[in-house]
């Protein structure tokens, strides 16, 4: 990089540009803090490495809304629309974005992860309703509020898909019934390459970031390394682990990366669960 | 991993970080902070799951914020004004030398494209790291470093704020 002729003066300058604004007084906080302590009973349950799901939920309000539409019997899902700049695109996720208030809402999200392979019917239905009531409990009612891309529904989707296929391959070893264990087994080292974890997450790798951390107590700034792995560097993990037959460490990377959505979902393998989940 | 944080854990982050907070949201807007700073931490109980290492969680509340600034200033077609509300907040004849600097500054801030704003004030007005400014952003550590240098290199180019710096560098000195 060339040299920077960037001086204490030059900060100053703009620190000393700081608006003057009012503290949070005792009062606000109090305040500001009951209202957060109302909504977090009302909250779901907490989810892991879903990014993409809340991200897009947070830009939703940037999609504006064509004048004159209005809430009506008949909205559709599917809105025409995606990202509209690299940002967006990597908030929200890849494909189009959809509209959870869609009357066809479930319907699309069940055509569009339609290639993604469940154990049975009834596991691919729990992962299907899940979003629908994700997507309504989020906030999603008001037609034109929120919107959430194919893309990060595929990703979700794919990962329950795992999760489904992974209490199978526990339910198999349990039961002593090898051809299904096979079955799961040959499933699951295979997702790592499924279309709807490449299209967010090619690499699945993981590297070393370096980062100055600063202390405002002490003043004091220290140089700290972090491992930052991709979005779904685990489904490494998943494979290896099912690969050497090992539950408990597919267990482990379950329950600390993945959403497994609960009992529903995993009734053979609740250790795949996180330990403060529902259901454990 | 780190281990999601329980009811108890969450509210001292809340009493820990949210006046900063507070400071932060009522520098860039005039809307309601006490509406935008309870989203933010609604927002952070739901994720929190997804809530990094404690030394981040600050810079990742950050992010939340202006995310929510954003969508609610693109929302009413303000783009341009979403980073930093310095161009909405009037501009009074300068009382003194230091206010007239201060407008020259703000002047000079204002040439910067929004982006390069935006980095510059999270640094130098809220204090954060290179590391935390990446996290906020949304982007890796590198990115970030790369984008506060060619904030503060187009910064440093503007005559007008050369030629503060110079002033005040050769008054330090006198």
């Amino acid at each position: 990089m060339d040299p920077l002729p960037w001086t204490d003066e030059h900060t100053r300058l703009v620190t000393d540009t700081a608006p003057e604004v009012d503290g949070a007084d005792p009062a606000a906080l109090a305040r500001t803090w009951n209202v957060v302590r109302a909504r977090m009973d009302d909250a779901p349950p907490p989810r892991r490495r879903r990014r993409r799901l809340i991200a897009a939920g947070v830009a939703a309000a940037a999609l504006a809304v064509p004048a004159g539409l209005a809430a009506a019997d008949g909205w559709g899902a599917r809105t025409g629309r995606s990202a509209a700049d690299a940002e967006d695109l990597r908030l929200g996720g890849p494909g189009e974005h959809l509209d959870p208030a869609g009357a066809d809402y479930a319907e699309v999200i069940e055509e569009e992860t339609r290639d993604i392979r469940f154990p049975t019917a009834a596991a691919r239905r729990i992962a299907l309703d899940s979003h629908v009531e994700d997507a309504r409990r989020g906030g999603g009612a008001e037609p034109g509020t929120t919107s959430v891309s194919t893309g990060a529904i595929r990703g979700w989707t794919a990962i329950f898909a795992v999760c489904a296929w992974s209490n199978t391959w526990k339910r198999a070893i349990d039961a002593g019934d090898t051809a299904l264990r096979d079955e799961a087994a040959a499933v699951l080292v295979t997702a790592r390459t499924w279309p709807a974890i490449t299209d967010l997450d090619p690499r699945q790798a993981t590297s070393m970031a370096t980062m100055d951390v600063y202390d405002a107590d002490t003043g004091v700034t220290t140089t700290e390394v972090h491992a930052d792995p991709t979005q779904y560097y685990y489904l490494r993990e998943v494979t290896r682990a099912v690969a050497a037959g090992d539950v408990d460490a597919l267990a482990a990377s379950l329950a600390a990366h993945a959403n497994c959505l609960g009992p529903a979902l995993m009734p053979d393998f609740p250790q795949a669960l996180p330990s403060d989940g529902p259901g454990r | 991993m780190a281990r999601i944080l329980t009811a108890g854990e969450f509210e001292e982050l809340y009493r820990a970080t949210a006046p900063e907070l507070f400071g932060y949201v009522r520098r860039r807007t005039t809307a309601d902070a006490e509406d935008v700073v309870a989203e933010v931490f609604t927002t952070a109980w739901r994720r929190r799951g997804d809530l990094p290492a404690p030394m981040l969680r600050r810079a990742w509340l950050y992010g939340v914020a202006r995310r929510l600034l954003l969508a609610e200033a693109r929302r009413q077609g303000r783009e341009d004004a979403t980073v930093t509300e310095l161009a909405s907040r009037p501009e009074q004849a300068p009382a003194d030398a230091g206010e007239a600097r201060r407008q020259a500054v703000r002047a000079a801030l204002d040439r910067l494209s929004p982006a390069e704003r935006e980095v510059l004030l999270l640094v130098e007005w809220e204090r954060l790291t290179p590391a935390e400014l990446a996290v906020t952003l949304g982007v890796r550590p590198g990115t970030a470093r790369v984008r506060l240098h060619r904030a503060r290199r187009a910064l440093a180019a503007d005559p007008e704020l050369d030629a503060l710096a110079r002033a005040l560098r050769a008054g330090s000195r006198a």
